[in-house]
């Protein structure tokens, strides 16, 4: 089998693992970083399937800004909870 | 006031790793920006890596000296500046051409120079500033409502 093959078996693997993780996961901020896990490879995905433009925008959104928003909101929610 | 003081004590290795990685972002952001009708990426991608370092600066040092260098009244008017300037650029088609959003000055340059594709360089820069702006002010707003109120 081919090597780019194999690599993308894995990767792909590594999506599906981590995205199942974001569900199942019971503590929310473990949940926001799987997400990110999920937005890192799904852009390493895009660049072995040659789309480096895709790449760029869903590794600076999925894995830096929506995280980033998550974890805000979630630490507002739970500053209300706490009043 | 020393509660407040220990808060912004941030540890030394993200400090340190906030210093590192902000003038990367910085220079790829602006180089995507820059380089958009030449290689991957574009407007939006740049802008976002661009916005993207208001984080590491607030992961780093906090909300204080964020708030201390950005005036969101000014961000929030250069994001429509951003808007209008794409418009204008639109608008030179039907002026020196023939319909919206035609190239007019396409024949400058060799093919892969940086100057060679007429106006399709400015429109790309000025989707760059309006993604820059506005991502920029939202990532300032959220991380505003999550500041403590001694330090608004």
């Amino acid at each position: 089998m081919n090597s780019i093959v194999i690599l993308n078996t894995l990767v792909i693997i590594a999506i599906i693992v981590s995205a199942i993780l974001t569900v199942k996961f019971d503590n929310l901020l473990s949940s926001i970083i799987a997400l990110a896990v999920t937005g890192s490879f799904v852009a390493l995905e895009f660049i072995l399937l040659h789309a480096p433009d895709v790449a760029i925008a869903e590794a600076a959104v999925g894995a830096v800004l929506s995280p980033v928003i998550f974890i805000i909101t979630l630490k507002k929610v739970k500053e209300g909870k706490e009043r | 006031m020393m509660k407040g003081k220990n808060r912004q004590v941030k540890d030394v290795i993200v400090k340190t790793a906030a210093d590192f990685f902000t003038p990367i972002a910085l220079v790829l952001g602006f180089y995507i920006i820059l380089h958009g009708h030449l290689s991957p990426g574009g407007g939006f991608q740049g802008g976002v890596l661009v916005a993207s370092a208001v984080v590491l600066i607030y992961l780093g040092y906090g909300y204080n000296e964020v708030s201390k260098k950005f005036n969101m009244e000014i961000i929030k008017k250069n994001e429509a500046l951003g808007a209008i300037l794409f418009t204008v650029f639109g608008l030179a088609g039907i002026i020196y051409g023939s319909v919206f959003f035609t190239n007019v000055f396409a024949n400058i340059g060799n093919v892969g120079d940086l100057i060679s594709s007429g106006t399709i360089m400015f429109m790309n820069n000025s989707v760059g500033y309006k993604v820059l702006t506005g991502v920029g002010f939202l990532i300032l707003l959220m991380i505003g409502l999550l500041a403590p109120d001694n330090e608004k």
